[in-house]
């Protein structure tokens, strides 16, 4: 028998059911991208990041009668996609390892690229870092250990507030800001050593200088930029 | 009048739209009045787009479209048919 037919013509319960799922269907389908792009981060491979979409989404489509109208459906979302590769995925994978990468100063590419200019960069696009493509820049979050690199996923390129970023990951909103700030510093430096591994430093007006930043963070760019100013 | 110090402590949560509308102004004013400044958070906001922009030209596979709208059909089903199985 046509279930479908059936339901709506016959039963005003799974009717409703029916309007439910094509409700949640539609809403969730917008974000489709954005989960997907979010789980490639998640799990750094793309069979394994369609599984877990299809999974949360599954899981967020059982308990939507949970959801509470009028608070943020986008978050929900992402909130079940975490808690999905977090339960499933993570597990099959093992504790995720430290990362390799150094804690880094604060605008690192910034300070670099302005290093041996006159005039102060305004544009990254102005840059050699204007060489990177998605593949490149995709790569460098890859790099940032799991909690930063979701939190600089959400924020950097899916745009979500602090808020949403909190309720999606399970932490207080002050943790994502700390999160941010040092996963940021992380992707400028991984920014950076993408374009090194290609080239695009070698030869160009930038050259890299090792012992540049040392001392300076973010003190080293107040020095300067209060310079400027008088 | 804020200082520079106080302005690049604040200039990523003034990127990210996260600022109470007191503060934006507050930041505001001194990136209009410090050069410095303004050319950092003109750099710092370039870095964004860039990961932003870039970042975004990726989409899901068709594939998973369709694989999603089948099995959330599929779990409709599942659940009507338990709803079906009278209690026993």
């Amino acid at each position: 028998m046509d279930a479908n037919g059936a339901a709506k013509a016959n039963n005003p319960a799974t009717g409703e059911a029916a309007a439910n799922r094509a409700r949640f269907e539609e809403e969730a389908l917008k974000h489709l991208d954005a989960l997907y792009r979010t789980a490639l981060r998640m799990t750094r491979n793309p069979s394994d990041a369609e599984d877990l979409v299809q999974d949360a989404l599954v899981r967020a489509y059982r308990f939507y009668d949970r959801f509470q109208p009028g608070t943020n459906f986008r978050a929900w979302l992402f909130k079940i996609l975490t808690n999905t590769y977090i339960n499933t995925y993570r597990r099959k994978q093992g504790r995720p390892q430290e990362s390799s990468l150094e804690d880094t100063e604060e605008f690192f590419l910034y300070n670099q690229l302005s290093a041996d200019q006159e005039e102060r960069v305004t544009d990254v696009e102005d840059t050699v870092l204007d060489e990177l493509g998605a593949d490149a820049i995709q790569r460098a979050i890859d790099q940032l250990p799991p909690q930063f690199r979701t939190t600089v996923q959400l924020s950097d390129v899916e745009g979500l507030s602090y808020a949403e970023i909190a309720e999606a990951t399970g932490v207080a909103k002050g943790t994502v800001m700390s999160r941010l700030f040092r996963g940021r510093r992380q992707l400028q430096r991984a920014l950076w050593d993408q374009a090194e591994a290609a080239g695009f430093t070698s030869g160009s007006k930038v050259h890299l200088e090792p012992s540049m930043g040392k001392d300076s963070g973010s003190n080293g760019v107040v020095a300067r930029t209060g310079g400027a100013a008088r | 009048m804020i200082n520079c110090g106080d302005c690049v402590q604040a200039l990523n949560a003034y990127i990210d739209r996260e600022l109470s509308d007191d503060d934006i102004v507050t930041v505001r004013e001194h990136l209009v009045a410090c050069g410095g400044c303004l050319h950092l958070y003109q750099f710092e906001e370039s870095v964004r787009r860039l990961v932003r922009v870039r970042c975004q030209e990726q989409s899901a596979p068709e594939g998973l479209r369709v694989r999603v709208t089948v099995s959330l059909a599929a779990e409709r089903l599942r659940q009507e048919k338990r709803r079906r199985i009278p209690l026993e």
